[in-house]
């Protein structure tokens, strides 16, 4: 899937094809929604994020569009960090959008319980799970998001999944 | 539940993938109203760099422009100099060599005994 994005925005940025950014926006937006909720952002939001991530996104891909998704998560990542800094400087905006959205689905369920133990990591950790075993981003692809050395990436993801397996011993229920 | 066993960690990797895949997604309406909005905005973005394309033609047309006037303009100049400080000279090395070899052999008049030899020249040893 990363090919076929990044071809998408080649012929996007080579040919002005809006019909491959169309279809890279419809494989990438649902997605990154989600990822943007599960990361704490209230449903609001998140459409907003997405919506100035996407922006962001489009001024700047033609320079590089290696790898494009790797570049939206970044944009959507500062996005999202930038509003939550503003959010805990000023006073009068509630801080609760954090919280994770309320469960429907039985605690039984396994993949209920991978997302609980996810939402429940440092966030960090949660992120490197997220991008690698979820959107499917390489660790090269990682390492160039966060501006870390590859094998600083690797060991980490590693290291994030050994703490999901270890809460799990510890608590599968949550 | 509590029994349940420690998934390894490819089975792990399938569970957070599916359990982030399958959570609630967002109004596909609204998304479709934002992507309509980032369709202008990306063909907006699209036309610049053809833009700036044809400024780059522009610029290289008027420098080539400048560069040919100027290279015919000296040419011009260096054309209007004195023709006869243009033309080529005569290789030096061939005329002064003959000039020194004479076709024939001059008979001094009245003199015979320089005029038996063959030598024409001998250079002088100081």
């Amino acid at each position: 899937m990363p090919d076929d994005s990044r071809r998408l925005l080649e012929r996007y940025c080579r040919d002005g094809d809006q019909g491959s950014f169309s279809a890279f926006y419809r494989g990438q937006a649902d997605r990154l929604w989600r990822y943007l909720r599960l990361r704490g952002s209230a449903p609001e939001p998140a459409y907003d994020l997405l919506a100035e991530a996407f922006l962001r996104f489009i001024r700047v891909i033609c320079r590089d569009p290696r790898h494009p998704v790797a570049l939206l998560y970044r944009i959507a990542v500062n996005l999202q960090i930038d509003a939550w800094r503003r959010r805990q400087a000023s006073p009068e905006q509630p801080a609760a959008a954090t919280d994770p959205e309320p469960v429907a689905a039985a605690v039984t369920d396994d993949r209920e319980t991978v997302r609980r133990l996810l939402q429940s990591l440092p966030p960090d950790e949660q992120n490197l799970l997220l991008l690698r075993y979820w959107i499917g981003l390489t660790h090269k692809e990682i390492a160039g998001m966060l501006e870390k050395p590859e094998g600083t990436i690797r060991r980490q993801c590693a290291g994030a999944l050994a703490a999901l397996r270890q809460r799990w011993r510890e608590k599968p229920d949550v | 539940m509590s029994e349940r066993a420690i998934p390894d960690a490819e089975r792990l990797t399938r569970l957070i993938f599916e359990a982030c895949e399958y959570q609630p997604g967002p109004d596909m309406a609204r998304l479709s109203r934002l992507e309509e909005r980032l369709n202008r905005q990306a063909a907006g973005r699209q036309q610049r760099p053809v833009r700036r394309h044809r400024l780059w033609w522009l610029i290289l047309l008027l420098a080539g422009g400048a560069a040919a006037a100027a290279w015919w303009g000296g040419l011009l100049s260096r054309g209007a100099e004195p023709r006869q400080m243009s033309q080529p000279q005569p290789p030096a090395a061939t005329a002064p060599h003959r000039e020194i070899r004479p076709k024939a052999n001059p008979e001094p008049a009245g003199g015979k005994g320089e005029g038996n030899s063959h030598l024409i020249y001998r250079r002088e040893d100081y």
